[in-house]
């Protein structure tokens, strides 16, 4: 039995896209879910580079995951200055308690 | 200068035009601003240009060898077909001394106007009327083909109106134009439909010629008239011959233009207006109108003497009709005006028995002395500060010498002295008609003549000589003074033409060489008949005397015995208050035309009231029955659903806005299930 | 059943990955997650050699662990207080029933997904024992090289973004 095979890889990519879900589910502090952002988009940069070696259609997909890896270096700048924002507004960074747009 | 004409000719009416709008737009504010001068200088120079341009129009015809007509073709007005209509304006001699006419005479009393209105809150507004009206009058006589004649015609109708009731404050005035208008417009109805069966009939005969080529010109242009009259031979209508019937209905039109039987009652009581007006419009050139227009179409009313003999009779009965009204008027200005339909008559007795430069040269030179007499008359009535009734005039002579003597000459020459112009043109006229075979009608006009005299001089008489019998303005009397300057200047040139201007057509039995007739020859042909030389001695002679006759027993009514006319006129009462009541055709009109209008007024308005309102009342009942159906619809049935619809709405909108929670979370949340399920879905099956 | 050395290393990398997301989900402690994710992130590296993607890794190394990591650790030490740092990483329980349940269902349904889905005709593959920098090298600039221009256009943008918003002061609400 094969280990190193495209399952395997599809497996791992799916655990930690499924534990980024939950986090941002489920946590309160806005830089937990931020951490749950950033499982996910590792998630798929790695789903990317695992089709791109077992496809066999040359290194297109790897080309993908360095642009998911520039766009998350991207909102990792955005969403903490965003952070850094709510926090001076809100004095906390509590998920629950951005909710001025209730209706 | 043909070639000047040719193609300038158009500004002769610009001028007048562009005067007219200054005054009419900007007028009240330049009153306003800069005062009374620019107004009137401002009218006066733009008839002044068009003046100077007539002249040059003169001199170019004279120059011109074959002399007969310079065509200005300005564009295109209408094309339809067969239908065309230029805006052309033709010179010939005929219009050349009609626009000398209207401009000179026009001019002089724009000059006078200026005294005359000074003053005058509506200044500006009388001036812009006037230059619209020499617009009008100029469209009129240059028009080059009876559209654009039609559309001058009924300027000069409009203008009339607007000038007659001028001080439209006071009701009679307005009531004065709307009677000269609407009487007016019965003739101008008749005009239309002329031209109308003119240019039905002018079909016929080219589809009878087989032929549609008019080589270029409007069917409707003189022109082409003239050229190709032989075409209405034949043609018949309602079993008469064309011609007449269009005739006889130009004539309609003449008739109300130039105040002839039966539609002259307007012009009595167009003299509500201003003088000037009564001078220029309803004396020396508007009521003209129909005499050039007469002269204008002579081809086509030489082919129907039946029309012509009509012409002739109607113009010799208006004549002496009017004159004899004349004889027993106290108005200075409806002397003057029953005089004029009176003269306008001998015009159409001219032009009825063919003598057209005869009629034409009696309109130029009655424009000079008529014009002089108003204009007099109104410079009498601005001296007596208003006063319209020679009852209480007398021994003005001595206030108002230069405004005497001018109408003592104006006054001559109507009555026919001679050597001065009215006698040369209406002696010309009598003895066509002498010549044409018409004795009764010659007969007619000397009896005028005589009649002319008798109550020119008891008008004069009345107004300047004896004593002053203004008793209830013994005051004023002191006051009455010479007018200004700017009203005697046009007086004294007009004196001078009424006395001269006969020499113009002076005739050959008198040893003369009649110019005027010879300067008309290209346009009337020349009517050469047979010389009857001492015929003509006599009746010039007898038409002289006649004359004196008058003048000698007006002296001897009105001023040798004064008291005579009243024993006289008591004597004869019943004649004298048919004659003073002006026969009673107003009232007859009153009774007929506007009485039974009443009637059939009063009949329509039955009618509506009884049939058409009880129709719309029963519909509006109807109406408003189905609005309460449908009011009681709507507020249950729609406006129930909308309310429904918004209630739902809102019910919903309450329920659902729970679930904008605002929190991030909730929304990824809910995303993932779906997520999930959809997965899971696709997973199992 | 032989396992080869190439493969133990496969299944530790592996577990080097998954387990501290664990952490990332469930620890109390913010700082805790911070440090569970950089083994996350070693492990993922990691899994890039195993792909034959040399480069991929190392920008992973140098941009996550270099980059993303340290600005989360400045935000978590600018905007908490180090004192009750136990509780900085609350979880909502409510919340979290639904989406373990939630989650559960997915990875069982994509499990499942994948083990019967045939891989065979993928599973050749395309090795580059010679490394993908040279060959990634040339796509970027020639095939990708409107996105790449765009990604670094973005880049500037955030630069000055992220300034703006963080610069700015915010009036304090009355409320």
């Amino acid at each position: 039995m094969e280990i190193i095979t495209l399952q395997s890889f599809l497996i791992v990519s799916l655990i930690l896209f499924l534990t980024g879900l939950y986090t941002i589910v489920s946590r309160k502090n806005i830089i937990g879910i931020y951490m749950g952002i950033e499982l996910i988009l590792n998630s798929s940069a790695l789903n990317f580079a695992s089709f791109s070696r077992f496809a066999g259609r040359g290194l297109e997909g790897q080309v993908f995951s360095i642009f998911i890896i520039v766009l998350a270096a991207a909102e990792a700048a955005v969403a903490l200055a965003l952070l850094l924002a709510v926090f001076k507004r809100q004095r906390g960074i509590d998920a629950d308690k951005l909710n001025i747009l209730k209706g | 200068m043909q070639e000047f004409v040719m193609k300038y000719g158009f500004l002769l009416l610009v001028f007048p035009l562009l005067g007219a709008f200054l005054n009419g737009i900007f007028g009240r504010y330049i009153l306003r601003r800069y005062g009374e001068a620019p107004i009137g200088l401002l009218a006066c120079a733009s008839v002044f240009m068009s003046f100077v341009l007539s002249i040059a129009v003169f001199l170019a015809l004279n120059d011109s060898e074959n002399g007969s007509r310079i065509i200005c073709n300005a564009y295109t007005w209408l094309n339809a077909g067969n239908l065309r209509a230029d805006a052309a304006f033709l010179f010939d001699p005929l219009s050349s001394i009609m626009i000398l006419v209207v401009t000179g005479v026009g001019l002089l009393i724009h000059i006078y106007s200026l005294g005359y209105m000074k003053g005058d809150s509506g200044y500006y507004r009388f001036f812009a009327y006037l230059n619209l009206f020499i617009f009008s009058m100029l469209l009129l006589v240059l028009a080059d083909n009876m559209f654009l004649m039609f559309i001058g015609w009924e300027g000069v109708g409009l203008c009339s109106y607007l000038l007659i009731s001028f001080w439209y404050t006071e009701k009679e005035n307005a009531i004065a134009g709307n009677k000269a208008f609407i009487v007016n417009r019965i003739g101008d109805a008749g005009f239309l439909i002329g031209i109308f069966i003119l240019f039905w009939a002018v079909r016929q005969g080219l589809a009878a010629a087989g032929t549609f080529d008019t080589e270029g010109l409007s069917i409707l242009s003189f022109q082409f008239l003239e050229k190709n009259i032989s075409l209405l031979n034949g043609i018949e209508l309602y079993g008469a011959s064309a011609a007449t019937i269009i005739c006889l209905c130009l004539f309609i039109g003449a008739t109300g233009k130039s105040a002839q039987i039966p539609l002259y009652v307007w012009l009595p009581d167009a003299m509500a207006g201003p003088t000037p007006v009564s001078a220029l419009i309803h004396a020396a050139t508007m009521v003209t109108a129909g005499v050039y227009m007469i002269g204008r179409l002579n081809f086509l009313f030489a082919m129907s003497p039946l029309a012509l003999g009509i012409i002739a009779a109607t113009g010799a009965v208006t004549a002496l009709f009017a004159a004899t009204i004349g004889c027993a008027q106290f108005d200075i200005k409806k002397i003057l005006a029953y005089s004029t339909i009176s003269q306008l008559g001998y015009m159409f007795l001219g032009m009825g028995v063919s003598a057209y430069s005869a009629g034409i040269f009696h309109l130029m030179t009655h424009a000079f002395f008529k014009a002089c007499l108003f204009l007099g008359a109104g410079s009498v009535i601005i001296g007596m500060h208003h006063e319209q009734d020679i009852r209480n005039m007398g021994g003005v002579r001595k206030y108002m010498p230069v405004t005497f003597a001018a109408f003592l000459i104006a006054m001559l020459s109507i009555s026919g002295i001679p050597p001065l112009a009215g006698f040369f043109s209406k002696d010309e006229i009598l003895w066509k008609t002498w010549e044409s075979g018409h004795h009764i009608l010659w007969l007619t006009g000397l009896a005028t003549a005589g009649l002319t005299a008798f109550y020119m001089t008891r008008l004069l008489v009345l107004t300047f000589f004896g004593k002053n019998r203004g008793s209830k303005k013994d005051c004023a009397v002191h006051k009455i003074k010479e007018s200004p300057f700017s009203m005697t200047m046009p007086l004294i040139v007009l004196a001078l033409f009424s006395a001269a201007a006969g020499f113009l057509g002076l005739p050959e039995a008198l040893g003369g060489f009649n110019r005027f007739e010879f300067f008309l020859s290209p346009v009337f042909g020349s009517h050469r008949g047979a010389s009857h030389e001492s015929m003509e001695y006599m009746l010039t002679a007898a038409s002289a005397i006649v004359a004196v006759i008058g003048i000698f027993s007006g002296v001897f009514f009105y001023l040798v015995k004064p008291e005579l006319p009243a024993r006289i006129a008591k004597k004869i009462r019943p004649i004298y208050n048919l004659i003073y009541n002006k026969y009673f055709i107003d009232e007859l009109y009153s009774f007929i035309f506007v009485s039974g209008t009443g009637i059939i007024t009063a009949v329509l308005s039955a009618f509506d009231r009884y049939v058409i309102d009880l129709t719309v009342n029963l519909s509006g009942y109807i109406l408003r029955l189905m609005a309460h159906i449908i009011d009681w619809f709507d507020r249950r049935a729609v406006d129930g659903i909308v309310n429904s619809a918004a209630g739902i709405t809102l019910i919903a909108g309450a329920y659902l806005r729970k679930a904008q929670t605002g929190r991030l979370q909730a929304y990824v949340m809910l995303l993932i299930i779906a997520l999930a399920i959809g997965v899971f879905y696709k997973a199992i099956f | 059943m032989n396992i080869e050395i190439k493969e133990i290393v496969f299944i530790s990398i592996v577990l080097l990955t998954i387990a501290p997301c664990s952490v990332v989900a469930f620890s109390r402690n913010i700082l805790y997650s911070a440090f569970a994710l950089f083994f996350t992130f070693i492990g993922t590296s990691g899994l890039y050699f195993f792909l034959d993607a040399d480069f991929l890794a190392i920008v992973q190394l140098a941009v996550y662990i270099g980059g993303v990591l340290v600005l989360l650790l400045f935000a978590i030490l600018l905007t908490k207080n180090i004192d009750d740092i136990k509780k900085t990483n609350t979880i909502s329980l409510r919340r979290s029933i639904t989406a373990g349940i939630t989650v559960l269902v997915l990875f069982f349904s994509l499990f499942f997904v994948f083990l019967s889905t045939g891989w065979t005709p993928l599973n050749g593959g395309a090795a580059y024992p010679n490394g993908t920098i040279h060959e990634l090298g040339r796509l970027i600039l020639s095939k990708y090289l409107l996105p790449f221009e765009i990604a670094s256009l973005l880049l500037l943008a955030v630069l000055i973004g992220s300034l703006v918003l963080a610069g700015k002061t915010v009036r304090q609400r009355e409320d």
